[in-house]
Parts: structure tokens; C-alpha cells; sequence
């Protein structure tokens, strides 16, 4: 939603970034209030999931200029942790699967982790198992997961749903969404969707990287921005998604090169 | 062969074997008498030989070690805290002589026998079981230390099983060494019937020991259709030396896994040799060695078929941080009588340091042409993604960097069968793969 005068969480400008010598993030402009959901649309390869990582702080990404600050904060010279306990949540395209470690026990030292960085109260383990039944629910997972090894195994509608479970415990001022409609059948996106619209508010904001348009029949963003060659190209409301699903990419690529050109 | 080395072998020959007196043991003197002669012809190893390559024992060939005749006195409420509850008998062993007032036996109401030297040598038919397998379990990797403990083991703990068709039970055999430089020759024999299961835990760990070396053998022949769940765990005191050879037969349809756990001592080398004896059967083994510090760990695994469908299953992993050196060999043997085996071995290495290092060499020899054999052997650092994707979660460099150590190395014992010994070793590994 939009409000009138609300905090900048996220702004962006003029970012460019590389990754062995090749870069991909090109001028990438983007300001992001609290309060608003924001959709990054773009071709595979335009560098929306470059994005993401760049945010959350990826060691293989350098970044060679522009500016990238969270909340009024520069985030350049700080660690991919450091910027989670600031307030913001990367939530993977693939989750990566660690055998050996407890789902339960891996939240719970994330959980404790955030809180103990911004003055909260870090919860034993019982007082824990308390806490997430809620949080469990919302994403409908059975607490069974808990005992699971971290994402080995699970399915992809099951690696999502852990995703989102995770940014309710890590309550982000800013959740990066990264492709989490792939690999969904509908009835787990239906799940995902509601426990992200479940989970936003007026006081934190929500970008999500998607290919398709399909997500956003269920979360409903404010903007939407198309990617090419590593930076916005057009930026528009909810209709623009409609007219992307219905003529493509090729339009506002073609319409781009003829503006600059 | 090196000065250092003769002098050592015979300043450990100027200890004695079994002392007793029984004319049914004369065999046993025998062995023991013919183990010291071979000795004189051939000394403890050097890194010179092939097999002893990468593990130089100059740090163990530089000390004079002494017999461990004063014993210090073991607090029975330490050891307790040792003890694991799944346990029906625990035998302790200190300084490699059983301890009767320490270990607890319950012999009444199973078919299984835990036994030292002479009363094993009392019971006919376990006597002459004893004669055949000794030192004859099968299987190539004996070294000159095995012919060492054959010349000086004092005892020899027996686990008899005869238990088919009953619950498998637990035991545990606990070394302990309290010596300061002295060494020890731990003797272990279990003759699995056809049919019986059970499980043992070979557990070694210094309680005031210092410098010692412990130098094991433990055979296992496993008959027909039985079931032998094998956990060994070295948690030797850091300055400690510890040599083992655990040799194995498995006979027709039987089944042996075997959980081999290294995480203590100065320098280690395990030979671990298992022998597929008759048609069938199933060898799992799974590893894990940790070296931080300047710890040198050595394993030297051989899986032996020599009839055919024949099943082998192997992961050995291991951690190399600060100085440490880790060695994995890993051999497995197909016969060309061997046909439709199916065997898998793989070998994990991660590197936490730049100054640790790692030798790890799988060898296959196979001569039969109708099998199944896979292998793999990786030496890497900690997973990029992993790091990040854990790091995007709060957690910062060190702490990420622990746990996927820590879930790396705990893969292995996840199916531990004894539950309340995962926990302990995994204490040791959080205390062990700290960043």
C-alpha cells in the first residue's frame, strides 16, 4: 500500500555491480517506502536476481558505484549478517539444503541471533517450539519439519514455504522475495502468497524478483518495474503486469532501444 | 629400516606377554613367542614403506616407553560417566588389563559371553574357536604393530555371541590408559554365531595418561547370517599415540557395519580390514577423523571380496583444520571369484586451514568383470552458497562457518544405532571444528 510520507526503506541509485569482470547491474535505480510492495519483472539473464543477492550483501558480487542504502544507512561495508539484523530478508530462489542441521534448531539460532542484535529477548528451546506453532500454521506445515534436516529433502513447495516460515521469525523491514512463485503448484502458492500478504504491513516493504506474472494475482504490488541489462527500464502500476503477460517482454525492450537510441 | 625404529621395537620386546601358567595356553605362548621373533627380523614401520608413507612416527620412535606397572588408581564415579546406557556389560580395561572392579557384566540372562584370557581358555569349545581365528580373522594390512600386540598382549577380552533370535544387545569395552609414556596392547576377539547380533563399542580415552601409546587389535568373525554393529572410538588424550588394526571376517549372509570414530590422540593410524569370507553379505563402514592442532590421523581401510554377491558400502569423512594431517587409503579388493559385487565407496575431505593437509587415495583392485563398483574421493572448503545463504539468516562468518563443519561431520553418525553416544560425539565435534 501506499502512504503518503512514509519511511524510505530501501534506495538504490546509479548501483552497478560485476561478477568476475562481467557486469550486470548497469545504473539500477529503485526507492522503496515502507508500507509498499514492489515487483521486479525482466527477461532471464537482465539481472533481477542479481539484484537481490547484491542487497543481501553476496561476497561475489563487487560493486564498482552508485549508492545502496537501508533506511537512510549505507550498506556497502556491511556483511550479508549484518544487513539481516538491520531488517533485511533474502528469500532464495534455491534454498540451499545443509544435511546435519535441524530445521528447528537452525531457526532458532537465527531467530535468537536477529533478536539479540536488536535488543530483543532470545527464547530457550521450549519457549521456541511455543512461539513458531503460529508461524507453522500460517505457512500450514507440520511441526514435523522442525526435526528435518534444513531444506534437505524437501520438496520445492516445501523449501518455499521454510523460506517464508523464516521471514516470519526474522520479521524483515524489507523481504527480497527471489522467484519464490518457481516451482510452486498453485495450492502452495495460494499458501506462500497469503502468509507474505499475512506478514507485510504498514511499517516494513516487500520486493518481489519474478519472471512470471502469476504471483501477482495473489500478492497485489504497488509498482512494478521491468529489468533489462541490469537496471529498470519502465516502471508502472498493477496493469503493467497484465499487458506483460499478454504481449510479452519484446514490447518494452523494443520501445527502450528506440527512446535511448 | 632406521636405527630409532630397531631400538624402539626392541625396547618394547623387553616386556612380557600373557604370564599365565595353564598348559592349555601353551599354543597361546607359542604365538606370542614366534610374534617376538618375527620382530627381530622386522621392526616397527618408518614412513620409508609404502604402507606408513605419510605418517611419520619419529615422534612416537623418539620416546622410551615403560610398562604401565603402577597403575593409578581409576575413581569408579569417572568412569561411570563414561558408561553409556545402553550398555547390558561394560568392560574396562585399564592400561590393557581388564579391570574387575570397574567393568559390570550380565552374562545371566543372555547367550552372550564376555570372557578374559583364562576362563575363555577353560571352556573347550571357546578355547579352541580362540586357537583358529587368532590372528587369523583374514585379510591383508597386518603390520608390524599387529605382530607387536600378538608378542605383548597380556589379556584378551572375548565377547562370545550365541544369542540368535533374540533383541541385539550392547557392549562396551572401555580402554583407559592413566600411564605417563607407557604403552598398551589391547587384545579384543568376537566370535558372532550363526545368527547373533550385537552390537560393541570399542572406546579408547586417557584418564591422566600422558604420552602413551595404545596399540590395539581386535578381530571380529562373524558366522552365518549374524548381525555385528561395530563402534570404535578414539578419543585418546591429545599427546597420546594410538595404533589399532581391527580385522574382520564376514561369513555367508552376515552383516557388518562399522562406525569408526577418530577425534583424540597426538597420531593415530587405524587399519581397518574387513574380509567378505563366503557368499553374500553385507560391509558398511563409515569414518570420521578430525585433525586440529598438529594431530596426524591415519586411516587405512580394506574391504576384501573374495566370493560373489558380495554388498560394501563406505563413506569416510574428514576435517582438517590448523596443522593437522589427515591420511585416507581406502582399498577395496574384488576377486575374480568375487562376481556381482556391489560395492561403493566415497570419501569426503573438507580443509578448514591452509596449513592442514590432506592425502587421500581410494585404490581399486578388481578382477572380477561382472560388478558394480563406485567411488569418489573430494578434498574442499566450506560451500560458498552455504556460507551465504546462512549468513543472510544473521548468523555471522565464525558461527555459519561451525555449523556446516559441524552438520558436515555429523552426516556420519546420524544413524548411529547408540543413541546416546551421537551426543557425545558430537560434543566432541563442536569442540573440534570451532573456526
Amino acid at each position: 500500500m501506499i502512504i503518503n510520507n512514509a519511511e524510505t526503506i530501501l534506495s538504490v541509485q546509479e548501483l552497478n555491480a560485476s561478477i568476475d569482470d562481467t557486469q550486470i547491474l548497469n545504473g539500477f535505480d529503485i526507492t522503496v517506502k515502507a508500507g509498499e510492495i514492489h515487483a521486479i519483472m525482466g527477461p532471464n539473464g537482465s539481472g533481477k536476481s542479481t539484484f537481490s543477492k547484491v542487497v543481501a550483501g553476496h561476497p561475489s558480487y563487487t560493486v564498482g558505484g552508485g549508492t545502496l542504502e537501508f533506511q537512510g544507512k549505507n550498506l556497502m561495508d556491511l556483511e550479508p549478517d549484518e544487513r539481516a539484523k538491520l531488517g533485511i530478508f533474502l528469500g532464495f530462489q534455491y534454498p540451499v539444503e545443509v544435511p546435519g542441521v535441524t530445521n528447528g534448531a537452525f531457526l532458532r539460532l537465527a531467530y535468537n541471533t536477529v533478536q539479540k542484535a536488536r535488543g530483543g529477548e532470545e527464547l530457550d528451546p521450549l519457549e521456541f517450539d511455543d512461539y513458531i506453532q503460529s508461524k507453522l500454521k500460517l505457512l500450514d506445515m507440520d511441526a514435523e519439519f522442525l526435526e528435518r534436516s534444513l531444506n534437505e529433502g524437501f520438496s520445492g513447495g516445501e523449501k518455499k514455504r521454510n523460506e517464508i516460515l523464516q521471514m516470519a521469525i526474522l520479521e524483515p523491514k524489507l523481504a527480497i522475495l527471489d522467484e519464490t512463485d518457481s516451482g510452486l503448484d498453485i495450492d502452495a502458492l495460494r499458501v506462500v502468497a497469503n502468509g507474505v500478504n499475512t506478514l507485510h504491513g504498514d511499517n516494513d516493504a516487500v520486493v518481489l524478483v519474478t519472471h512470471y506474472q502469476r504471483l501477482l494475482n495473489y500478492i497485489e504490488p504497488d509498482f512494478i518495474h521491468v529489468v533489462d541489462g541490469g537496471r529498470i527500464i519502465k516502471t508502472g502500476d498493477k496493469s503493467l503486469a497484465h499487458e506483460l503477460e499478454s504481449r510479452g517482454y519484446e514490447w518494452i525492450l523494443e520501445e527502450n532501444k528506440s527512446s535511448v537510441s | 629400516m632406521s636405527d630409532r625404529a630397531v631400538e624402539f621395537t626392541a625396547s618394547l620386546l623387553e616386556g612380557e606377554g600373557v604370564t599365565l601358567d595353564s598348559p592349555k595356553g601353551k599354543w597361546l605362548r607359542q604365538r606370542q613367542l614366534e610374534a617376538r621373533v618375527a620382530l627381530k627380523e622386522q621392526a616397527l614401520p618408518t614412513s620409508e614403506e609404502e604402507e606408513w608413507r605419510f605418517t611419520d612416527l619419529t615422534s612416537l620412535y623418539k620416546n622410551t616407553l615403560s610398562s604401565p606397572d603402577d597403575r593409578a588408581a581409576v575413581d569408579a564415579s569417572v568412569v561411570k560417566t563414561f558408561l553409556i546406557p545402553e550398555a547390558s556389560s561394560a568392560i574396562v580395561l585399564v592400561d590393557g588389563v581388564y579391570s574387575a572392579e570397574l567393568s559390570r557384566t550380565n552374562a545371566v540372562k543372555t547367550k552372550i559371553r564376555v570372557t578374559d584370557l583364562k576362563s575363555a581358555l577353560g571352556d573347550e569349545r571357546l578355547r579352541e574357536r580362540l586357537e583358529r581365528q587368532l590372528n587369523n580373522v583374514g585379510g591383508d594390512g597386518v603390520s608390524a604393530f599387529c605382530e607387536m600386540n600378538t608378542a605383548l598382549f597380556k589379556d584378551i577380552v572375548v565377547v562370545h555371541a550365541d544369542n540368535r533370535g533374540v533383541d541385539m544387545e550392547t557392549i562396551h569395552i572401555l580402554n583407559i590408559s592413566t600411564g605417563k609414556h607407557t604403552f598398551n596392547h589391547p587384545r579384543l576377539m568376537l566370535l558372532a554365531e550363526k545368527q547373533a547380533r550385537i552390537c560393541i563399542l570399542e572406546d579408547y580415552l586417557g584418564l591422566g595418561g600422558f604420552g602413551y601409546m595404545t596399540n590395539a587389535v581386535s578381530e571380529l568373525s562373524i558366522s552365518a547370517g549374524a548381525e555385528v554393529i561395530h563402534v570404535k572410538l578414539q578419543r585418546d588424550d591429545d599427546s597420546a599415540f594410538h595404533i589399532a588394526h581391527t580385522h574382520v571376517g564376514v561369513d555367508n549372509g552376515a552383516v557388518y557395519r562399522n562406525w569408526s570414530v577418530s577425534v583424540g590422540g597426538a597420531v593415530s593410524r587405524h587399519n581397518l580390514v574387513t574380509r567378505q569370507r563366503e557368499e553374500g553379505g553385507y560391509i558398511e563402514i563409515k569414518g570420521l577423523a578430525l585433525g586440529h592442532d598438529k594431530r596426524i590421523v591415519d586411516t587405512h581401510s580394506c574391504i576384501e571380496h573374495t566370493k560373489p554377491h558380495g554388498q560394501s558400502n563406505q563413506v569416510h569423512k574428514t576435517i582438517a583444520g590448523g596443522r593437522s594431517k589427515i591420511v585416507f587409503n581406502g582399498k577395496v579388493k574384488v576377486h575374480q571369484d568375487a562376481q556381482q559385487t556391489n560395492s561403493s565407496q566415497q570419501n569426503r575431505n573438507l580443509l578448514l586451514s591452509a596449513r592442514a593437509s590432506v592425502d587421500a587415495k581410494p585404490e581399486l583392485e578388481i578382477f572380477a568383470d561382472d560388478v558394480k563398483c563406485a567411488h569418489g574421493a573430494t578434498v574442499g572448503q566450506v560451500n560458498d552458497d552455504e556460507l551465504f545463504y546462512l549468513k543472510t539468516r544473521g548468523l555471522d562468518d565464525g558461527v555459519a562457518r561451525n555449523l556446516l563443519n559441524y552438520a558436515f561431520a555429523k552426516e556420519v553418525i546420524d544413524d548411529l544405532p547408540i543413541k546416546s553416544l551421537a551426543g557425545v560425539i558430537e560434543s566432541y565435534i563442536k569442540q573440534q571444528t570451532r573456526v
